[in-house]
C-alpha cells in the first residue's frame, strides 16, 4: 500500500468524528488529532478500531498511544500492512 | 516513579448526540472496559451514564498517574474500577455524587470522586502513593463550568487579556481559553496571597513538541504548592485542584 492511499483512507475515517469543518478541510499529515482536529480521546478509540477494520491490522495500546498526528497513523498503518505482506 | 500526590480529572458532556448509544458498540466495550465493567454497563438502567462515568474515571486516573510515570501508556483495560465501587455506581438512586476506588494493574489504587450535573459527568482521580484508604475529599477543590459555545471576538479578547503571555502559548481553542481563565480565577480565589498563573510548558519527546500537563505558578515561580487538572468536553469544563501542604506530610 502506498502512502497517499493510506492517508486518504485515514482522512475518510476521521471525517465523521471531526466536528471542525475548517480543520478537516485544512488537514495535513502534521495535523494533531486532539488539538488541530479537536477529536477527543473517546473518538480516538473509535478511529483506532476503524483503522483495525479498514486495514485488517491489530493496533495494540502502545501503538495507539503513540498516535498524535495523522502522519503517525499513516506510518503505523504502512508499517503494519507492509510487515504482514512480507510475512 | 515520582512519589508525589497527584490529581487528574475528566468531564464528559452527556448531551453530545454521537455518544448516546455507545453501550451498543461491542468492540468499543471490549477494547475499553473490563468484563465486570461491561456487565455493570449492560445490566444498568442508565447504561449511557454508567459507561461514560467509568470512562471519565479511567481518564482522570490516567491523567493523575501519568504525572508520576511519564512513560505510562494508556491501556484502558489496566485501569479497572473496583467491584465495590461498580456496585455502588450501578445501584445509585440519584446521580448526584459518589466516591470510589480504581486500580491500575490491579495494584496501584487511585481514589475517585464523581459528580453529575445537568448533562455532564465529572470525575476526579487522586493518586496518593503508599496510601490504601482516603476519605478526606474536602481537601480537593473542584468546579464545573458551562462554556460559552459562541464566544464573540470582544469577549475572547477580554479573556486573553486576563492571561499572561506564557499562559497564552498553550491555548489552542476557545474552549481551552475559557477553561484556563475559569481555572486561574478559581485558584486565585482560593489563595489571594500569591499571583497565580497556570501554564503548560512545552516539552520535547521523540523530536516532537507537546505541552505538558498544567502547572500552577505562584508569583511567576513553578510551584509545588498546588496540584491542578483541567478538562473540557462539549459545553462543559472541569477543574480539580488541591493545595499540597494540606495532605502531603513531607511537604511544607
Amino acid at each position: 500500500m502506498d502512502r497517499i492511499t493510506a492517508y486518504n483512507k485515514i482522512v475518510s475515517l476521521i471525517s465523521p468524528y471531526c466536528r471542525d469543518e475548517v480543520a478537516l478541510k485544512n488537514v495535513t499529515e502534521n495535523s494533531t488529532f486532539l488539538t488541530d482536529l479537536r477529536i477527543n480521546s473517546a473518538r480516538l478509540v473509535d478511529i483506532v478500531l476503524g483503522i483495525e477494520d479498514e486495514f485488517g491490522i491489530e493496533v495494540d495500546d502502545q501503538s495507539a498511544d503513540n498516535i498524535r498526528t495523522v502522519g503517525d497513523a499513516v506510518n503505523l498503518i504502512l508499517e503494519k500492512v507492509n510487515a504482514e505482506a512480507v510475512s | 516513579m515520582n512519589s508525589r500526590n497527584r490529581v487528574g480529572n475528566d468531564i464528559v458532556d452527556l448531551s453530545i448526540a454521537d455518544i448516546q448509544h455507545k453501550y451498543l458498540d461491542k468492540r468499543f466495550l471490549i477494547r475499553v472496559f473490563s468484563q465486570f465493567e461491561q456487565e455493570a454497563i449492560t445490566q444498568s438502567i442508565d447504561k449511557n451514564i454508567i459507561l461514560w462515568s467509568i470512562w471519565a474515571a479511567k481518564e482522570a486516573a490516567f491523567k493523575a498517574l501519568k504525572k508520576n510515570v511519564s512513560e505510562l501508556v494508556f491501556s484502558h483495560q489496566k485501569f479497572t474500577i473496583c467491584k465495590k465501587t461498580l456496585i455502588k455506581l450501578q445501584t445509585l438512586q440519584r446521580f448526584d455524587c459518589l466516591t470510589g476506588v480504581l486500580h491500575y494493574n490491579n495494584q496501584i489504587p487511585i481514589f475517585l470522586s464523581w459528580r453529575w450535573i445537568n448533562n455532564a459527568v465529572h470525575c476526579i482521580g487522586l493518586l496518593i502513593p503508599d496510601q490504601i484508604f482516603f476519605d478526606s475529599w474536602d481537601i480537593i477543590h473542584s468546579k464545573i463550568v458551562k462554556l460559552d459555545q459562541s464566544m464573540d471576538k470582544k469577549t475572547k479578547e477580554l479573556l486573553q487579556k486576563y492571561l499572561t503571555e506564557r499562559e497564552l502559548i498553550s491555548i489552542q481553542s476557545d474552549e481551552s481559553l475559557q477553561t484556563r481563565v475559569h481555572a486561574k480565577h478559581f485558584v486565585q480565589s482560593l489563595d489571594s496571597k500569591y499571583k497565580i498563573e497556570i501554564i503548560r510548558p512545552l516539552l520535547m519527546k521523540d523530536k516532537k513538541e507537546s505541552f505538558s500537563y498544567p502547572i500552577v505558578c505562584t508569583d511567576k515561580i513553578f510551584s509545588s504548592l498546588y496540584e491542578i487538572s483541567l478538562s473540557h468536553d462539549g459545553f462543559w469544563c472541569g477543574i480539580a485542584c488541591s493545595k499540597f501542604g494540606k495532605f502531603e506530610k513531607h511537604h511544607v
